[in-house]
Protein backbone atom coordinates (compact mmCIF):
# COMPACT_ATOMS: atom_id res chain seq x y z
CA UNK A 1 0.00 0.00 0.00
CA UNK A 2 1.67 3.34 -0.96
CA UNK A 3 1.17 6.03 1.55
CA UNK A 4 1.95 9.55 1.61
CA UNK A 5 2.62 12.27 4.14
CA UNK A 6 1.29 15.57 4.92
CA UNK A 7 2.05 17.37 8.01
CA UNK A 8 0.00 19.90 9.03
CA UNK A 9 1.28 22.99 11.01
CA UNK A 10 -0.05 26.47 12.75
CA UNK A 11 0.28 28.20 16.02
CA UNK A 12 -1.93 26.91 18.85
CA UNK A 13 -5.39 27.41 18.94
CA UNK A 14 -5.45 27.35 15.36
CA UNK A 15 -7.28 24.04 14.26
CA UNK A 16 -4.59 21.74 13.24
CA UNK A 17 -6.39 18.90 16.11
CA UNK A 18 -10.05 19.72 14.33
CA UNK A 19 -8.91 19.84 10.62
CA UNK A 20 -7.08 16.23 11.26
CA UNK A 21 -10.27 14.85 12.74
CA UNK A 22 -12.59 16.14 10.11
CA UNK A 23 -10.06 14.77 7.49
CA UNK A 24 -9.40 11.46 8.92
CA UNK A 25 -10.82 8.20 7.64
CA UNK A 26 -10.04 6.16 10.46
CA UNK A 27 -10.16 7.37 14.47
CA UNK A 28 -7.59 9.75 15.06
CA UNK A 29 -4.60 8.94 17.25
CA UNK A 30 -4.39 11.81 19.52
CA UNK A 31 -1.73 13.38 22.07
CA UNK A 32 -3.66 16.14 23.53
CA UNK A 33 -2.67 16.98 27.15
CA UNK A 34 -4.01 19.79 29.70
CA UNK A 35 -2.62 23.15 28.74
CA UNK A 36 -0.87 24.73 31.70
CA UNK A 37 0.39 27.52 30.23
CA UNK A 38 -1.06 31.43 28.90
CA UNK A 39 -2.66 28.83 26.44
CA UNK A 40 -5.12 27.71 29.06
CA UNK A 41 -6.63 31.22 28.33
CA UNK A 42 -8.42 30.18 25.32
CA UNK A 43 -8.33 26.46 25.56
CA UNK A 44 -8.46 23.76 27.79
CA UNK A 45 -6.11 21.13 25.81
CA UNK A 46 -2.76 21.07 23.59
CA UNK A 47 -1.00 18.68 21.64
CA UNK A 48 2.32 17.74 22.66
CA UNK A 49 3.68 14.79 20.09
CA UNK A 50 0.85 14.96 16.97
CA UNK A 51 -2.55 14.22 16.10
CA UNK A 52 -2.76 11.48 13.45
CA UNK A 53 -5.27 10.58 10.98
CA UNK A 54 -5.50 8.64 7.27
CA UNK A 55 -7.21 9.10 4.34
CA UNK A 56 -8.05 6.08 2.74
CA UNK A 57 -8.11 6.30 -1.04
CA UNK A 58 -8.99 3.07 -2.77
CA UNK A 59 -7.26 0.11 -1.95
CA UNK A 60 -4.02 0.28 -2.22
CA UNK A 61 -3.49 4.57 -1.10
CA UNK A 62 -3.35 6.66 2.07
CA UNK A 63 -2.87 9.96 2.74
CA UNK A 64 -1.18 9.93 6.48
CA UNK A 65 -1.86 13.21 8.34
CA UNK A 66 0.06 14.27 10.95
CA UNK A 67 -0.90 17.32 13.13
CA UNK A 68 2.08 18.74 14.81
CA UNK A 69 2.50 20.79 18.22
CA UNK A 70 2.33 24.57 17.48
CA UNK A 71 5.11 25.92 19.91
CA UNK A 72 8.31 26.36 19.21
CA UNK A 73 9.55 24.21 22.20
CA UNK A 74 8.03 20.90 20.38
CA UNK A 75 10.20 21.32 17.29
CA UNK A 76 11.79 18.32 17.94
CA UNK A 77 8.65 16.74 16.76
CA UNK A 78 8.98 18.34 12.77
CA UNK A 79 12.46 17.11 12.78
CA UNK A 80 11.25 13.22 13.71
CA UNK A 81 8.31 13.52 11.11
CA UNK A 82 9.72 15.76 8.36
CA UNK A 83 11.75 13.02 6.36
CA UNK A 84 8.98 11.66 3.59
CA UNK A 85 6.76 14.42 3.60
CA UNK A 86 4.79 15.25 0.34
CA UNK A 87 3.57 18.82 1.77
CA UNK A 88 2.59 20.82 4.20
CA UNK A 89 -0.52 22.64 5.82
CA UNK A 90 -0.44 25.93 7.12
CA UNK A 91 -3.43 26.74 9.71
CA UNK A 92 -3.78 30.03 10.34
CA UNK A 93 -6.07 31.48 12.50
CA UNK A 94 -8.22 34.51 11.23
CA UNK A 95 -10.11 34.95 14.39
CA UNK A 96 -6.66 35.62 16.75
CA UNK A 97 -6.31 39.08 18.15
CA UNK A 98 -3.04 38.91 15.84
CA UNK A 99 -2.76 36.33 12.96
CA UNK A 100 0.05 37.37 11.58
CA UNK A 101 1.77 37.33 14.92
CA UNK A 102 0.97 33.45 14.82
CA UNK A 103 2.22 33.25 11.65
CA UNK A 104 5.42 34.71 11.81
CA UNK A 105 5.60 32.26 14.98
CA UNK A 106 5.37 29.43 13.13
CA UNK A 107 7.17 30.43 10.12
CA UNK A 108 9.79 31.24 13.07
CA UNK A 109 10.11 27.86 14.24
CA UNK A 110 9.11 25.89 11.19
CA UNK A 111 10.02 28.41 8.40
CA UNK A 112 12.54 25.30 6.75
CA UNK A 113 9.80 23.01 6.54
CA UNK A 114 7.65 25.38 5.15
CA UNK A 115 10.77 26.34 2.40
CA UNK A 116 11.37 22.68 1.44
CA UNK A 117 7.84 21.44 0.67
CA UNK A 118 4.90 21.99 -1.29
CA UNK A 119 3.38 24.41 0.95
CA UNK A 120 -0.85 25.93 1.39
CA UNK A 121 -1.73 28.92 3.96
CA UNK A 122 -4.86 27.84 4.80
CA UNK A 123 -6.90 30.94 6.82
CA UNK A 124 -9.27 29.23 9.61
CA UNK A 125 -12.35 30.80 10.93
CA UNK A 126 -13.44 33.12 8.03
CA UNK A 127 -15.35 32.70 4.86
CA UNK A 128 -13.26 35.40 3.12
CA UNK A 129 -10.05 36.79 3.78
CA UNK A 130 -9.28 40.47 4.51
CA UNK A 131 -7.17 41.71 1.86
CA UNK A 132 -5.03 42.93 4.56
CA UNK A 133 -4.19 40.03 6.15
CA UNK A 134 -3.52 38.48 2.51
CA UNK A 135 -0.87 41.41 1.85
CA UNK A 136 0.53 40.60 5.15
CA UNK A 137 1.12 37.14 4.99
CA UNK A 138 2.13 36.86 1.58
CA UNK A 139 4.88 39.78 2.72
CA UNK A 140 5.54 37.53 6.00
CA UNK A 141 5.88 34.16 3.54
CA UNK A 142 8.02 35.95 0.83
CA UNK A 143 10.63 37.27 4.18
CA UNK A 144 11.09 33.39 4.97
CA UNK A 145 11.53 32.85 1.28
CA UNK A 146 8.22 30.61 1.30
CA UNK A 147 6.13 31.41 -1.87
CA UNK A 148 1.67 29.49 -0.98
CA UNK A 149 -1.24 30.41 -2.10
CA UNK A 150 -3.61 31.67 0.82
CA UNK A 151 -6.85 29.95 0.94
CA UNK A 152 -10.11 30.62 3.23
CA UNK A 153 -11.34 27.53 5.05
CA UNK A 154 -13.10 25.71 8.15
CA UNK A 155 -11.10 23.27 9.58
CA UNK A 156 -14.16 21.56 11.14
CA UNK A 157 -15.58 20.60 7.99
CA UNK A 158 -13.64 18.07 5.42
CA UNK A 159 -16.00 19.44 2.66
CA UNK A 160 -14.20 22.78 3.50
CA UNK A 161 -10.88 21.09 3.97
CA UNK A 162 -10.92 18.88 1.10
CA UNK A 163 -9.77 21.10 -1.72
CA UNK A 164 -7.03 22.47 -0.12
CA UNK A 165 -5.46 19.08 -0.02
CA UNK A 166 -6.35 18.56 -3.59
CA UNK A 167 -4.37 22.24 -3.96
CA UNK A 168 -1.41 20.42 -2.22
CA UNK A 169 -0.97 17.84 -4.35
CA UNK A 170 -1.16 20.17 -7.27
CA UNK A 171 1.04 21.88 -6.06
CA UNK A 172 3.84 18.32 -5.21
CA UNK A 173 2.63 17.49 -8.86
CA UNK A 174 4.03 20.73 -10.64
CA UNK A 175 6.78 21.22 -8.12
CA UNK A 176 8.80 17.69 -9.05
CA UNK A 177 9.48 17.65 -5.17
CA UNK A 178 10.40 13.79 -4.60
CA UNK A 179 8.85 12.92 -1.16
CA UNK A 180 11.78 10.29 -0.58
CA UNK A 181 14.67 8.85 -2.53
CA UNK A 182 14.34 5.60 -0.67
CA UNK A 183 12.29 3.08 -2.69
CA UNK A 184 9.79 1.50 -0.28
CA UNK A 185 10.70 -1.86 1.29
CA UNK A 186 7.67 -3.75 1.36
CA UNK B 1 -1.79 32.80 42.89
CA UNK B 2 0.83 30.10 41.54
CA UNK B 3 3.07 27.52 42.80
CA UNK B 4 5.17 29.16 45.07
CA UNK B 5 9.07 29.32 45.44
CA UNK B 6 9.11 27.22 48.36
CA UNK B 7 7.26 24.07 46.48
CA UNK B 8 9.50 24.15 43.61
CA UNK B 9 12.87 24.10 45.84
CA UNK B 10 11.15 21.02 48.22
CA UNK B 11 10.33 19.50 44.82
CA UNK B 12 13.74 20.08 43.47
CA UNK B 13 15.27 18.93 46.78
CA UNK B 14 13.57 15.62 46.19
CA UNK B 15 15.00 15.46 42.82
CA UNK B 16 18.51 15.66 44.05
CA UNK B 17 18.12 13.35 46.73
CA UNK B 18 16.57 11.05 44.68
CA UNK B 19 19.60 10.94 41.80
CA UNK B 20 21.94 10.93 44.88
CA UNK B 21 20.81 7.25 45.89
CA UNK B 22 22.15 5.23 43.24
CA UNK B 23 25.77 5.32 41.55
CA UNK B 24 25.21 6.44 37.61
CA UNK B 25 21.93 8.62 38.20
CA UNK B 26 22.65 11.33 35.84
CA UNK B 27 19.42 13.72 36.38
CA UNK B 28 16.15 13.91 37.24
CA UNK B 29 13.13 16.57 36.02
CA UNK B 30 9.81 17.75 36.94
CA UNK B 31 7.61 18.67 34.01
CA UNK B 32 4.26 19.68 33.10
CA UNK B 33 2.23 17.42 30.61
CA UNK B 34 2.37 20.16 28.25
CA UNK B 35 6.52 20.05 28.34
CA UNK B 36 7.69 22.97 30.42
CA UNK B 37 10.03 22.95 33.09
CA UNK B 38 9.11 22.87 36.34
CA UNK B 39 11.83 21.70 38.53
CA UNK B 40 15.43 19.87 37.64
CA UNK B 41 18.40 18.19 39.24
CA UNK B 42 21.12 17.01 37.33
CA UNK B 43 25.14 16.32 37.35
CA UNK B 44 25.22 16.75 33.69
CA UNK B 45 23.54 19.24 31.12
CA UNK B 46 22.70 17.38 28.60
CA UNK B 47 19.56 18.19 26.60
CA UNK B 48 18.28 20.64 29.24
CA UNK B 49 16.55 22.67 26.92
CA UNK B 50 14.61 20.13 25.29
CA UNK B 51 14.03 17.59 27.88
CA UNK B 52 10.82 19.03 29.17
CA UNK B 53 9.23 18.92 25.70
CA UNK B 54 10.34 15.74 24.37
CA UNK B 55 8.81 14.26 28.21
CA UNK B 56 5.67 15.66 27.00
CA UNK B 57 5.63 14.18 23.79
CA UNK B 58 6.67 10.54 24.54
CA UNK B 59 4.42 10.27 27.68
CA UNK B 60 2.00 11.16 25.56
CA UNK B 61 2.83 9.12 22.85
CA UNK B 62 3.37 6.41 24.96
CA UNK B 63 -0.27 6.26 26.64
CA UNK B 64 -2.13 6.71 23.53
CA UNK B 65 0.13 4.04 22.05
CA UNK B 66 -0.96 2.06 25.67
CA UNK B 67 -4.71 3.04 24.65
CA UNK B 68 -4.36 2.20 21.00
CA UNK B 69 -3.49 -1.28 22.17
CA UNK B 70 -5.79 -1.88 24.87
CA UNK B 71 -3.53 -2.66 27.56
CA UNK B 72 -5.15 -0.43 30.04
CA UNK B 73 -3.33 2.16 31.86
CA UNK B 74 0.20 3.58 31.04
CA UNK B 75 2.49 3.70 34.24
CA UNK B 76 5.62 4.32 33.42
CA UNK B 77 7.96 4.58 29.95
CA UNK B 78 11.63 3.26 29.43
CA UNK B 79 14.32 3.76 27.22
CA UNK B 80 17.54 1.59 27.02
CA UNK B 81 20.70 2.60 24.71
CA UNK B 82 24.22 2.06 24.48
CA UNK B 83 25.33 4.97 27.23
CA UNK B 84 21.69 4.61 29.71
CA UNK B 85 18.56 4.92 30.36
CA UNK B 86 15.61 7.22 31.03
CA UNK B 87 11.97 6.73 32.57
CA UNK B 88 9.29 8.54 32.64
CA UNK B 89 6.21 8.33 34.53
CA UNK B 90 2.93 10.74 35.81
CA UNK B 91 3.02 12.09 39.01
CA UNK B 92 0.09 10.74 40.63
CA UNK B 93 -2.30 12.83 42.55
CA UNK B 94 -1.75 16.17 40.52
CA UNK B 95 -4.78 16.13 38.36
CA UNK B 96 -2.45 14.46 35.65
CA UNK B 97 -0.52 17.77 35.12
CA UNK B 98 2.90 16.45 35.64
CA UNK B 99 5.56 13.98 34.58
CA UNK B 100 8.67 12.41 36.19
CA UNK B 101 11.85 11.70 34.03
CA UNK B 102 14.77 10.28 35.04
CA UNK B 103 18.23 9.28 33.11
CA UNK B 104 21.33 7.39 34.17
CA UNK B 105 24.07 5.53 32.90
CA UNK B 106 23.90 1.77 32.28
CA UNK B 107 25.42 0.78 35.45
CA UNK B 108 21.96 1.98 37.19
CA UNK B 109 19.70 -0.83 37.14
CA UNK B 110 16.49 -0.32 34.82
CA UNK B 111 14.53 -1.85 38.08
CA UNK B 112 16.05 0.89 40.80
CA UNK B 113 15.59 3.07 38.40
CA UNK B 114 11.76 2.53 38.39
CA UNK B 115 11.89 1.56 42.22
CA UNK B 116 13.47 5.32 43.10
CA UNK B 117 11.61 6.91 40.21
CA UNK B 118 8.14 5.58 41.66
CA UNK B 119 9.28 6.76 45.19
CA UNK B 120 10.09 10.21 44.36
CA UNK B 121 7.05 10.42 41.87
CA UNK B 122 4.89 9.95 44.96
CA UNK B 123 7.05 12.04 47.06
CA UNK B 124 6.55 14.97 44.76
CA UNK B 125 2.79 13.75 44.09
CA UNK B 126 2.26 14.46 47.56
CA UNK B 127 3.95 18.23 47.57
CA UNK B 128 2.13 19.02 44.28
CA UNK B 129 -1.19 17.59 45.34
CA UNK B 130 -1.34 20.18 48.51
CA UNK B 131 -0.23 23.40 46.30
CA UNK B 132 -2.42 22.55 43.23
CA UNK B 133 -5.37 21.77 45.73
CA UNK B 134 -4.50 25.48 47.20
CA UNK B 135 -4.72 26.90 44.28
CA UNK B 136 -7.84 26.13 43.13
CA UNK B 137 -9.80 26.34 46.37
CA UNK B 138 -8.70 29.77 46.03
CA UNK B 139 -9.97 30.20 42.73
CA UNK B 140 -12.94 28.62 43.42
CA UNK B 141 -13.83 30.91 46.23
CA UNK B 142 -13.14 33.75 43.97
CA UNK B 143 -15.20 32.04 41.48
CA UNK B 144 -12.23 32.74 38.74
CA UNK B 145 -11.75 29.03 38.67
CA UNK B 146 -11.37 27.56 34.84
CA UNK B 147 -13.93 25.45 33.96
CA UNK B 148 -11.91 22.05 34.26
CA UNK B 149 -8.93 21.09 36.48
CA UNK B 150 -6.82 20.72 33.14
CA UNK B 151 -6.88 24.40 32.68
CA UNK B 152 -5.68 26.42 35.13
CA UNK B 153 -3.18 29.15 33.80
CA UNK B 154 -1.90 29.38 37.24
CA UNK B 155 0.09 26.42 37.55
CA UNK B 156 3.04 27.66 36.63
Amino acid sequence: MHASKILIIGEPGSGKTTAVAALSDVEIVSTDVAATDELARIKDTTTVAFDYGEIRLGQDERILLYGLPGQGRFAHMVQALAPGTLGVILLLDHAADDPLRGLRETLHHFGALARDRALVVAVNKTARLDPALRTGCMSLLAGHGVSAPLVPVDARRRDSLVPVLELLLDLVEFSGIEPSQDPPLW
Amino acid sequence: MVISNECRERTTASLSRLIQRAPGMLGAEICSTDGRTFARSATDSAGHEKSAAMSASIMALGESMMNELRLGKCSHLALSGEAGQVVAMRVPRTHALFVLTVHARNETSLGMMLSLARACAEEVGTLLEAAVTAIREQRQAANLAPATPRADPSLR
